[in-house]
C-alpha cells in the first residue's frame, strides 16, 4: 500500500507538470489489432468500441480514476494533441495480423500498438513489436508463453496459468468429477489452458485427464475430433473455443449426443455466448468463468457510457480490458513526456500502479503480465449467462 | 462411440467429398490435367445460395439449384475464357493456371462476403435416434443429394448419347473428333456438370457446418485424394475414394495402436487428423500409383 501510494503521488507531480501543452500540433497516433471480421469477430468489435470509448473521454477531457477514490483531470488529448487510434483488421489470421502490424510498425510509425485479442495472433505480433523496439499491449490474450516475448511487451489479462488452474478447482468442486476431458484449441492460449488445468486436476485432486484434444482452427467438420474427446469415458470435460468454432463445436456435439455426464466448464464464456445465441440448446448448461467485470465500478465508469453510445450491453467482456489499455498507453505516453517507445515502455510500469481499472488492479509484473486476475463464475442456462455460486461459497 | 455412428459419420463425409472428386476426376478424364480451382466452385455455389436465400429469401433447396446452375456456367465460362485458350498447353502450366484461378475465386468470395463464417438461415437439427445412431434431417438430405447426383450421372453415362460422347472423348479426343463428336461441346458440359456438382457439395457442406471462404481449400487435399485413390479420370473410383479416405480419417483417431504393445493405449492426436489423408496419398501413390480402379494416364 505505501508503495503505490508513493508511486501515485509522483505520478500526480509528473502528469501535472508534464509537457502538457494547449492545442499542440498534429497527433498522437497509435495503432490497434483487432480481428473485425473471422471466428473473433464479435469479441474484435467489441474491444474496437471499448478503445473508441477511452479515445473519446481522453480527447474530451475526463477525470481518470486512480486507486485511493482519486480522480485525476486528463486530456483534452494526449501531450496537448488529440490520441488517434489507427484501426487495422485482423481477419482472426496470425498472417493478416501480421502484415497489418508490420504496416503499422514501418509504414505509419507508431510508437505503440494495442492488441491483439488471441494469443495465437499476439505472440507472433508481439516478436514482432518487440524486435522492432515498438511497445504492444495485448487485450485479452492469455498463453503463458507470451510472458518470453520481452520488455516491450505488456497484456492487460491474466495469464493461462492462473486460469486453467481456476478452472481444474472449479469443475472439480462443482461436479465431484475425476476423469475429464479437454478440448481445445490447438495453439498457444488453447495448449497453456489443457496443460495447467489438467496438471492441477492431476496434482491437486488425484483426477486424470483421459483425452486431449487439440482441434485446428476453421476447419469443417469437428465430428472425429469430438469422438476422440469422449474416449476413456470422461465424467465431465474442459472446454476451450473461439466464437464460430464453439458453435459448430457445440453443434456438431449436440447432433452426435455427446455430452459429458457431469457437463462442460469453459474458460471465458462470452468468447461464444454470442456466436450460439441462434440455437441455444446447444450449449445449455455449460458452467464456466468470465474475467472479472462486474461491479459498481465497472458499471458505472465503463457499461453505462457504453450503453449510452452503444444503444446496448457490452458484448463481451473484453472492450473493457481494451478500454484499460487505452488509458494505460494514454497515461503512459502522457507520463513519458513524448511518444517515444522506450520511454512509455519505462512509464507503463510506473502508471500500472496508479490507474484503477474498470477490469480490476492492472498491475503489471516485471514481465509485463499482470499479476493478479479476479473471475466470475457463470452458467449459461436460456441462451444466457447467469451468475452461478462458487461451490462452497 | 457406436462404430455405426462413425460408419454413418464416414458416409456423409464421403458424400460431400465425393461429389467434389467426381467433378474433379470427370474433368481429368477428359483433359487429363489436375484442376486445383475446383474445390473452389464449391465456395461460389454455397455463397451463391446464401445470397438467394438471405437477399431473395428464397427455400435453400431452390437457392441452391439456381446456384448449381450459375456455378455451372461460371465453369463453363472459365473453361471458354481461359482453358479453351491452352487446350494444348503443357500439364504444368494448366496445374499453375488453375492454381491461381484457385486464388481469385477465393479472395472473390472474401471481398464480396467478407472472411467471416456465415450460417445458412436454417433451424437446429434434432437428431432422429435410430438404433445406436444419431442422424440429423439434413444429414439425410446430405447422404440422398450425393446418391441422386450419383446414379443421374451413372444414367447420364451410360444411358444417353451425351454420356457416350462423354467417355468416347476421354478415351481418344480425336478419334471421337473424327468421328463427328463435337469434342468442344462435350469438355463445356463436363465444365458445367463438374462445378455444378461441386456447388452442391458446397451447399451441403455449408449447411451441415458453417460457410467459409477456406471451406474449399479446407478440403483440396482429401479431395485430391479421393480421386487419385479410386483411380484418377474414374468416376466411380472418386466415390469408392471418398469412401475410403473418410472411412480412414474418422477411424484412423480412433483406433488404439498402443494396443500393439502389452497393456498400452496410445491414440493419434486429433491434431494430425488431417495427416490422414496425407498418408493415404502418400501410399497410394508409393504402391498403387493408378489407383484402386486403374486411373487414366497423361497423354
Amino acid at each position: 500500500m505505501q508503495t503505490w501510494r508513493i508511486r501515485l503521488t509522483g505520478i500526480l507531480l509528473l502528469l501535472a507538470l508534464g509537457p502538457t501543452v494547449q492545442a499542440a500540433q498534429g497527433e498522437v497516433v497509435i495503432g490497434l489489432l483487432t480481428p473485425l471480421t473471422g471466428t473473433n469477430a464479435v469479441q474484435g468489435t467489441d474491444i474496437q468500441r471499448g478503445v473508441a470509448l477511452a479515445v473519446e473521454r481522453i480527447n474530451a477531457g475526463y477525470a481518470v480514476p486512480l486507486k485511493g477514490n482519486l480522480r485525476l483531470p486528463f486530456g483534452p488529448g494526449v501531450l496537448g494533441k488529440p490520441l488517434r487510434v489507427l484501426v487495422e483488421d485482423t481477419e482472426s489470421r496470425p498472417a493478416s495480423a501480421m502484415d497489418a502490424v508490420r504496416k503499422l510498425v514501418n509504414v505509419d510509425k507508431v510508437p505503440l500498438v494495442l492488441g491483439e485479442y488471441a494469443s495465437g495472433i499476439s505472440l507472433p505480433t508481439g516478436q514482432f513489436t518487440n524486435a522492432q523496439g515498438v511497445v504492444q499491449i495485448a487485450i485479452a490474450s492469455t498463453s503463458p508463453a507470451l510472458r518470453d516475448i520481452g520488455p516491450f511487451f505488456f497484456d492487460v489479462m491474466g495469464l493461462d496459468d492462473v486460469a486453467g488452474r481456476a478452472l481444474a478447482r472449479f469443475a472439480v468442486k462443482d461436479s465431484g468429477a475425476r476423469r475429464f476431458t479437454s478440448i481445445v484449441p490447438n495453439n498457444p492460449f488453447g495448449v497453456g489452458i489443457e496443460l495447467h488445468a489438467c496438471k492441477t486436476l492431476e496434482e491437486e485432486f488425484g483426477g486424470q485427464c483421459v483425452a486431449k484434444v487439440r482441434y485446428e482452427l476453421e476447419k469443417p467438420d469437428y465430428r472425429a475430433e469430438l469422438q476422440a474427446a469422449f474416449q476413456g469415458n470422461p465424467e465431465a470435460g474442459f472446454y476451450t473455443a473461439y466464437g464460430t468454432e464453439a458453435r459448430l463445436l457445440f453443434k456438431q456435439a449436440y447432433e452426435l449426443g455427446l455430452k459429458p455426464p457431469k457437463g462442460w466448464y469453459a474458460d471465458y464464456l462470452t468468447m461464444w455466448s454470442n456466436e450460439v445465441a441462434q440455437t441455444p440448446e446447444i450449449a445449455e448448461g455449460v458452467k464456466g468463468f468470465e474475467v472479472g467485470v462486474s461491479g459498481d465500478f465497472y458499471e458505472a465508469e465503463y457499461a453505462q457510457a457504453y450503453r449510452a453510445k452503444y444503444g446496448e450491453a457490452p458484448l463481451t467482456s473484453f472492450g473493457a480490458y481494451a478500454y484499460d489499455a487505452t488509458w494505460l498507453a494514454a497515461l503512459a505516453i502522457q507520463l513519458a513526456g513524448k511518444p517515444d517507445p522506450q520511454a512509455i515502455r519505462a512509464a507503463l510500469h510506473v502508471v500500472d500502479d496508479a490507474y484503477l481499472g474498470v477490469t480490476g488492479d492492472k498491475t503489471f509484473d516485471a514481465d509485463g503480465m499482470q499479476v493478479t486476475e479476479t473471475y466470475q463464475w457463470f452458467i449459461y442456462t436460456g441462451g444466457k449467462l447467469k451468475p452461478y455460486p462458487y461451490p462452497g461459497e | 462411440m457406436a462404430v455405426e455412428q462413425l460408419l454413418l459419420n464416414s458416409l456423409i463425409r464421403a458424400a460431400e467429398l465425393g461429389l467434389l472428386s467426381l467433378g474433379l476426376t470427370l474433368l481429368y478424364g477428359l483433359l487429363r490435367f489436375a484442376n486445383f480451382a475446383h474445390v473452389e466452385f464449391a465456395v461460389v455455389g454455397a455463397y451463391l445460395a446464401l445470397f438467394f436465400n438471405r437477399s431473395w429469401h428464397w427455400p435453400l433447396p431452390a437457392a441452391a439449384l439456381l446456384a448449381m446452375g450459375l456455378t455451372g456456367s461460371l465453369g463453363l465460362a472459365v473453361d471458354r475464357l481461359v482453358f479453351c485458350r491452352l487446350r494444348h498447353a503443357a500439364p504444368v502450366m494448366l496445374m499453375i493456371t488453375s492454381f491461381g484461378l484457385g486464388i481469385a475465386l477465393r479472395e472473390g468470395v472474401r471481398t464480396l462476403w467478407g472472411p467471416a463464417p456465415q450460417l445458412y438461415p436454417l433451424p437446429l437439427q434434432r437428431p432422429w435416434l435410430l438404433g445406436p445412431v444419431r442422424l440429423t434431417p439434413l444429414q439425410l438430405g446430405i447422404l440422398g443429394a450425393a446418391l441422386a447426383c450419383a446414379l443421374l450421372l451413372h444414367l447420364l453415362l451410360t444411358t444417353t448419347r451425351a454420356g457416350m460422347a462423354m467417355r468416347a472423348t476421354a478415351d481418344h479426343p480425336e478419334l471421337a473428333q473424327a468421328c463427328g463428336i463435337a469434342t468442344e461441346r462435350v469438355i463445356g458440359s463436363v465444365w458445367f456438370l463438374g462445378a455444378a456438382f461441386a456447388a452442391l457439395a458446397g451447399v451441403l457442406m455449408g449447411a451441415e457446418t458453417q460457410l467459409h471462404p477456406n471451406m474449399g481449400f479446407a478440403v483440396i487435399i482429401p479431395v485430391f485424394c479421393a480421386a487419385l485413390l479410386g483411380g484418377i479420370g474414374r468416376p466411380y473410383g472418386a466415390l469408392l475414394g471418398a469412401l475410403l479416405l473418410a472411412l480412414a480419417e474418422n477411424a484412423g483417431l480412433r483406433v488404439n495402436f498402443g494396443a500393439l504393445l502389452p497393456g498400452g493405449s496410445w491414440y493419434l492426436p486429433t491434431g494430425y487428423k488431417d495427416a490422414i489423408a496425407f498418408a493415404v496419398l502418400i501410399l497410394v501413390l508409393l504402391l498403387r500409383p493408378q489407383g484402386l480402379l486403374g486411373g487414366k494416364r497423361p497423354r
